[in-house]
């Protein structure tokens, strides 16, 4: 009975804890805000659509950066396939009049088939994954631009994209982002096996894994995941301009915050899917209360890239505040015992 | 499986190779680095109205050595792309010239990399859009390194007054909007549009005035005179420390109008949410935009128009293009145009001008880029205004392959070989001739 509690007790604890970042970070920026200029950080529809279009597109890129990340390569393609699966996608859509809901499919089929093709030349020619990535960005940034006379995709103004800004239907594909990617990497044989790959990849092959399959899937659902966020970003904007130079990097940089903050917190839940969930709506909480209190571009990005790095500096040393906590009490305990030992006249 | 995907992505592989190197007059052109065009036929694609290729008497002008130009680009747009149809299409064959395109040269490195390919290649002159006046006197000098021709896009300011004035043979000058006259544009509108009795409080986005760009500094100079001229106000600071502000600023002024600048680079990450935020205060019924950003900010003003059931006007800089044509046909809320107002301009003018600047030096007659005391000329043309869907309409039609604005006629006149004695004076009469009324004309007659 007192374990059935004690676990009772230890899970509401772990859920808390979960929920505990950003609730904190909306209470410090509604504080924050309400003190200097008066209004809240949410306080109409408007306010309510940007918020969830921006975490949807904050998850989806978080959980693609994640995908392959935690297996030790770090896809700085994603950007990239970010432009041309929504670049592509949003204009067939366009053509053909399929609005919004269309848009999102044929640009996640797409973004799909660029990371399909990016971790194919992965597995078989073996380059280091940051300079596939790099190459690959190169080569997906090209074919942007070549499309529609380097215009982008340009959805304002066009008929039937406005379920892009539907609350609902962003609730929905946020949840449904979760869900599966929980059910992908958490429930399924493939999650497995991820997974052990995740831990050791030359184990999991010994163990008749087959690394190269799983590594292929992981980056096509990485191309899936970053050009869904990518019909959002757009879906605010208006527009998609492409970009040279490897410019498309911004986003994975941008989003790598909420990715390593994602992780952490779902350390505590023991799912990372939602601990990315909670990263985006903290993060996306301070962006738009930075926002509210009319700061400069400059000034807004350097709060948040300065509590990147604090809490980059803290997570990398987080086992050595456990180890001073730990030496602390055992020092405690000695001279608890001393001063008892001493009492007694030993 | 393997096998399948092998053959899909070798199919995938092969499409885009030969996608990449498609001659059509497709904008996938301006990517390679050194696209050349070579011209010595005279068969004009598309010169018709009809877009049929035609043959053409060469003009005696063209009797010479081919001559090689390179046009330098800082960004690939819809503009380039126009461009790049202009002078390789159109003003080619005519004048026995080649074209070599540049990708986009974001930076002085590969400004000087492309410079130097060019000189490689052969070319004996350099269209610059790369307008950092600080650099202009360090690219003549490379220019006149490599024995070649320097035209930029852009005029004159302390920066780089030296090069106008130090009497460099290779520098052909500048050219550039009337910027003074592009911002009266958006005061006349002001002026004419609003009503001094009607209460009004206005988002004025400044953009890139604090980092200086001469064109929307004097966009919203004239923005900040026209409020100050209707409502008779005086600003606590000057027009220019305002303007000129990195973070957003309240303008303070003795008729209590609420007026808020708001700077940024609309691409930059957060500008969009920054903006929004300001106008969901709920203080602001005109949004007055000196960058071009109409396409970024229609669908965040939209859903604060719907949220806060407030009716906004959209003043803004803007060229032609889906952006700007989606914009004026799409209605807000209210059933009013979701931009009042915008300015364009005809881009085949504009590389008229740069052209006439490069072949009056190549043809030996420098005097054509030189003002009357002796100083390198910046030509200069003027933007037009837009304020309907139908007259966009209208517009966008005029400066397409086949119907360019500035045709054989005009460009024929801006040339000494043509006319000898020319001057700059003439050829920038000229230049401000070609406008909206006398197109118009033209295009009736």
């Amino acid at each position: 009975m007192a374990d059935i509690r004690k676990k009772r007790h230890e899970i509401i604890l772990r859920i808390l804890k979960t929920i505990a970042v950003p609730v904190v970070a909306w209470l410090i920026m509604e504080i924050i805000t309400r003190t200097v200029v008066g209004v809240s950080v949410i306080r109409n529809s408007a306010d309510v659509k940007t918020f969830f279009r921006n975490m949807v597109s904050t998850i989806a890129f978080a959980l693609a950066i994640s995908t392959n990340l935690n297996c030790g390569r770090m896809d700085l393609s994603l950007g990239a396939q970010m432009y041309a699966g929504t670049i592509l996608g949003g204009n067939i859509a366009l053509v053909l009049g399929w609005g919004g809901a269309g848009m999102l499919m044929l640009a996640m089929l797409i973004g799909g088939f660029c990371g399909l093709l990016t971790g194919f030349l992965f597995v078989n020619l073996r380059i280091l994954p940051m300079v596939l990535g790099l190459g690959m960005t190169l080569i997906f940034e090209c074919v942007c631009f070549m499309v529609n006379d380097q215009q982008g995709v340009i959805i304002y103004g066009s008929s039937g994209f406005g379920i892009l800004s539907n609350e609902a239907f962003i609730i929905t594909v946020s949840f449904a982002l979760i869900l599966v990617s929980t059910y992908l990497f958490q429930l399924s044989r493939f999650g497995y096996r991820y997974r052990a790959i995740q831990g050791n990849q030359k184990l999991a092959s010994d163990a008749g894994i087959n690394i190269f399959s799983n590594c292929v899937w992981c980056y096509l659902i990485g191309g899936m995941l970053v050009a869904c966020a990518g019909v959002f970003i757009t879906a605010y904007a208006g527009s998609l301009v492409p970009v040279l130079g490897m410019s498309s990097n911004t986003y994975v940089f941008k989003n790598m915050f909420p990715m390593i903050m994602g992780t952490w917190i779902g350390g505590f839940c023991y799912n990372r899917q939602i601990g990315i969930f909670m990263a985006a709506v903290s993060v996306n909480m301070l962006t738009l209360g930075l926002s509210k209190l009319g700061l400069s571009i400059s000034v807004q990005n350097m709060i948040i890239y300065i509590l990147f790095l604090l809490f980059m500096v803290y997570n990398s040393n987080k086992d050595k505040l456990s180890y001073w906590k730990a030496r602390a009490a055992r020092i405690s305990l000695a001279e608890r015992t001393l001063q008892a030992l001493a009492e007694k006249g030993c | 499986m393997k096998k399948m995907f092998v053959t899909l992505l070798s199919l995938f592989l092969c499409i885009g190779l030969s996608a990449c190197g498609k001659t059509t007059q497709s904008a996938a052109t301006v990517d390679s680095l050194t696209e050349t065009t070579s011209t010595s036929t005279a068969v004009v694609p598309g010169s018709t109205a009809d877009g049929e290729n035609v043959s053409i008497q060469l003009p005696s002008a063209a009797n010479h050595k081919t001559f090689k130009i390179g046009i330098l680009e800082t960004q690939l747009s819809d503009e380039s792309t126009i461009r790049v149809n202009y002078f390789r299409d159109y003003i080619a064959p005519r004048y026995n010239c080649e074209f070599m395109f540049s990708e986009a040269c974001g930076d002085l490195n590969s400004v000087m990399t492309y410079i130097e390919n060019a000189a490689d290649a052969g070319c004996d002159a350099i269209l610059c859009y790369y307008t950092v006046p600080a650099n202009t006197e360090q690219l003549v000098q490379l220019c006149q390194e490599y024995g070649m021709l320097f035209i930029e896009n852009g005029g004159i300011v302390p920066a780089n007054e030296a090069a106008y004035k130090g009497g460099y043979e290779n520098f052909g000058g500048g050219f550039q909007a009337n910027q003074p006259a592009t911002g009266r544009l958006f005061k006349d509108y002001l002026v004419a549009t609003m009503d001094p009795a009607d209460e009004h409080s206005f988002l004025i986005v400044s953009g890139s005035c604090y980092l200086g760009n001469m064109q929307q500094l004097e966009i919203t100079t004239n923005i900040m005179e026209a409020i100050a001229e209707i409502y008779g106000l005086t600003y606590e600071k000057t027009i220019n420390e305002l303007i000129t502000s990195s973070s957003p600023i309240q303008a303070v002024n003795d008729k209590d109008i609420e007026i808020y600048c708001y700077p940024g680079l609309p691409t930059a990450s957060g500008w969009l949410e920054g903006l929004s935020a300001a106008l969901q205060t709920g203080k602001y019924d005109y949004l007055l935009i000196a960058p071009n950003a109409i396409g970024n900010i229609g669908n965040a003003v939209s859903e604060v128009e719907s949220a806060l059931d407030k009716d906004i006007t959209i003043i803004g800089f803007g060229t032609f293009g889906t952006a700007l044509t989606n914009a004026f046909n799409t209605k807000d809320k209210f059933g009013n145009q979701s931009v009042s107002m915008s300015t364009v301009k005809f881009t085949s003018l504009v590389s008229a001008m740069a052209f006439s600047k490069a072949y009056n030096m190549l043809t030996g007659h420098p005097e054509a880029v030189l003002t009357e005391d002796g100083n390198t000329n910046v030509l200069q043309f003027k933007m037009e205004s837009v304020t309907s869907a139908e007259q966009l309409a209208q517009m966008s039609d005029w400066d397409v392959p086949g119907k360019w604005v500035a045709d054989y006629d005009i460009v024929d006149q801006m040339l000494v070989v043509n006319e000898p004695g020319l001057t700059a004076k003439e050829i920038q009469e000229r230049t401000f001739a070609v406008n909206y009324e006398s197109i118009k004309k033209r295009r009736s007659d």
